[in-house]
């Protein structure tokens, strides 16, 4: 049970959550769903490989490296795909399809860069993935290491949203015209929101390229477990993503160990259906009330 | 009877009417009759269906490089009936839902053959729609269905398929290496459908058994611990492994490193050797491929010197081909081409409707990945015993030519 479920479960779990986390992020200022959040975690991936494998750069040096070029690159789409939606308006929902062309032109991007080969990195010493076992459980340091990014990255993320960046956030996520009249800049908090949130989605792509490999197809399957963990935590919430990102992965661990590996989507559909039945605004969500 | 002026200025007029209408419509009666017609006078159009964007884009460029090898050679020695070869490109972006549009773009042009798509469930999808056309094709799709030529009349497979994979791979695992628990690991796809279907069938038929335990995975699968730990579970010793996605089999083996399952494993066509780096050795040791007999050669030697080495020579010369030269050289389209441009010079004819019957006719063609033969039922040119299964290992070795050539498997025919 702790081995097949719970070990595998919390630490790609702690990847959906990351992905979850770095939705969040984007989506607190701005209401917006970033689509092109997988592709963004893949190039982050990617970018990570690249560096590790041709410039040699020491580990440390080649995440941070991969994590700015990915923020580079989510300051661009929010640029060019977000930025003019939400002047139309912040109601509007047109930037479904401004994010989804964003992650098109990034997968047409990628394609000609790179082929299909999956890309193995390794984890930076002194972590390794050489099996651990303690009273029985097996894991390695690396996986340990995955599942405290997650909780340090939400437990910062936290204490920012306590300081006054954090508060106009909320405000702009609020009211963005309300915001405006009390001096804040919406604008400037969406460009934030999406440098913070790609360098978020760089720094998990380069953490799951160890456990996953690095790959131009990873991007989908980690953003759509990314939303299953967003919407089961409670949208706009990072404890709730943390949450949503472990529960997403216990269950699907808990799927393939006694239902089935091949139904383990299946089992995730209905659990998360089940859930969201029970508590439709999410594990950590409240419910708000809107006068209309 | 009296004719006025009037009258056989009114017949004369109705007659020259008749005469340009005539004239004129002849060409366009002629352009309707599409490429069924195909006289000797007219230029070879082929259409040539790959990914040009998208995400695979890349990767799927190395498996048309043989391709390009061909026209540039058909092209140099005359082209087809005298003329050059015009190629009509379209992109598919590599995805099955795109196959019915890029098809329908394709038969614009008026195509008498076309090349391509890559992949199962691509080429079900285009073949259905040019099929219907009378456009000779072939695709890169190993499903069993994709040679059955009641059903696919104008697709001519040029690859093992399904049903011969799985004898092979079920041959190997079950008499030379006497595994009797097989297990199956298959990817969810037109592809993973085709040969789970095949595998159990032979092991029921063949041998009076079924897999210990059959697992399918989604692509793009992130993890695949649970699905070894489950073959494990199910007591599985030997294991099949087909998959199209490089990424899944890599896992596959760094899980069975991590759980100290390993099972001897006989897996689909494996092009990225160096992915393989961290997997231990002796686990390495256990996992073989399936590859043309014309590409492998026996333990302890070399690749024999022939048609099949000289081919694979030419395609490490092909620029396309680099990185995955194994992909390149046992991609149809070379052989499929070198066959076409033979069958036009011989019947002096681009009609697809009788190159069709000439195609059905094509037995023992010497191609360079072996000998091709036809019915008009059969349209998996390859042979059953055209297909081994090798070691993975030994693409890294230098004999291997860029990892084409492969050594024989342990116990395999000598």
């Amino acid at each position: 049970m702790i081995n097949d479920v719970l070990v595998p479960g919390l630490v790609f779990g702690s990847l959906y959550a990351l992905v979850a986390v770095g939705l969040t992020v984007l989506y607190r200022p701005t209401r917006v769903l970033n689509f092109a959040q997988g592709d963004l975690v893949m190039l982050g991936a990617m970018t990570m490989a690249a560096l590790t494998a041709t410039a040699a750069l020491p580990w440390p040096v080649a995440a941070a490296c991969a994590a700015t070029a990915v923020a580079a690159v989510a300051l661009v789409e929010e640029r060019v795909a977000v930025a003019p939606v939400l002047r139309r308006g912040d109601r509007g929902v047109g930037w479904v399809i401004t994010t989804l062309a964003f992650s098109l032109v990034l997968n047409q991007l990628v394609g000609r860069l790179w082929t299909d080969e999956p890309r193995g990195i390794d984890p930076p010493a002194p972590l390794s993935l050489d099996t651990l076992t303690v009273a029985g459980v097996r894991f390695n340091s690396y996986q340990l290491a995955v599942v405290l990014v997650a909780l340090c990255v939400v437990v910062a993320l936290e204490a920012h949203s306590r300081t006054r960046t954090g508060c106009a956030i909320r405000a702009a996520a609020a009211d963005r015209d309300a915001a405006r009249l009390r001096g804040i800049d919406p604008g400037r908090l969406g460009r934030l929101s999406f440098l913070l949130g790609g360098a978020l989605a760089g720094l998990t792509g380069v953490l799951a390229a160890p456990l996953t490999l690095a790959s131009v197809t990873m991007g989908f399957g980690l953003l759509v477990k990314g939303f299953f963990a967003a919407v089961i935590g409670g949208i706009g919430d990072f404890r709730g993503a943390l949450l949503g990102g472990w529960t997403v992965g216990v269950i699907e661990a808990a799927g393939a160990t006694f239902v089935s590996p091949g139904l383990q989507t299946t089992v995730l559909f209905a659990a998360t259906l089940a859930i969201l039945m029970i508590r439709p605004e999410g594990l950590r969500g409240s419910g708000v009330a809107r006068r209309v | 009877m009296e004719l006025s002026r009037r009258d056989v200025l009114r017949s004369t007029g109705r007659l020259g009417l008749a005469v340009g209408v005539g004239l004129g419509a002849a060409p366009a009666l002629a352009a309707c009759s599409g490429s069924g017609t195909g006289d000797a006078s007219e230029q070879g159009r082929l259409g040539w269906i790959q990914p040009k964007t998208g995400a695979l884009a890349s990767a799927y460029k190395p498996a048309y490089a043989a391709a390009r090898l061909a026209v540039r050679e058909i092209n140099k020695a005359g082209g087809l009936l005298g003329e050059s070869v015009t190629l009509l490109e379209e992109d598919d972006e590599g995805k099955p839902g795109t196959q019915p549009t890029v098809a329908r773009r394709l038969l614009r042009k008026n195509p008498q053959f076309a090349l391509g798509p890559t992949g199962s469930s691509q080429a079900v999808a285009s073949a259905s729609v040019l099929g219907r056309e009378s456009v000779l094709q072939s695709a890169w799709g190993v499903a069993d269905t994709l040679g059955e030529g009641n059903r696919f009349p104008f697709h001519y497979q040029l690859v093992f398929n399904t049903r011969q994979q799985a004898a092979a791979v079920a041959r190997y695992l079950f008499e030379t290496r006497g595994v009797r628990e097989i297990g199956l690991l298959v990817e969810n796809s037109e592809y993973g459908d085709s040969i789970r279907r095949a595998f159990t069938a032979v092991l029921m038929d063949r041998y009076r058994t079924k897999p210990a335990s059959v697992q399918v995975f989604t692509q793009g699968a992130l993890d695949m611990a649970p699905f070894v730990k489950r073959l494990d579970r199910d007591g599985a010793q030997g294991v099949g492994l087909f998959s199209g996605q490089p990424q899944t089999s890599v896992l596959t083996l760094k899980a069975m490193t991590a759980n100290d399952f390993a099972p001897l494993t006989v897996s689909h066509e494996l092009s990225y050797i160096d992915a393989y780096d961290t997997v231990p050795v002796e686990l390495m040791e256990r996992f073989y491929t399936t590859t043309y007999a014309a590409f492998s050669y026996p333990k302890g030697g070399s690749p024999p010197k022939g048609r099949a080495r000289d081919y694979a020579i030419k395609v490490l010369s092909e620029p396309t081909a680099r990185g995955l030269e194994f992909t390149a050289a046992t991609s149809p389209y070379y052989d499929f081409l070198m066959l076409l441009s033979e069958v036009v010079e011989r019947e002096k004819t681009l009609a697809p409707d009788k190159l069709k019957a000439a195609f059905d006719k094509v037995s023992d063609y010497q191609g360079a990945r072996g000998r091709i033969s036809f019915t008009a039922e059969r349209h998996t040119g390859i042979d059953d015993g055209a297909l081994v299964v090798a070691s993975l290992r030994s693409a890294k070795e230098k004999q291997s030519l860029g990892g084409i050539f492969r050594e024989l498997a342990p116990g395999g025919p000598a």
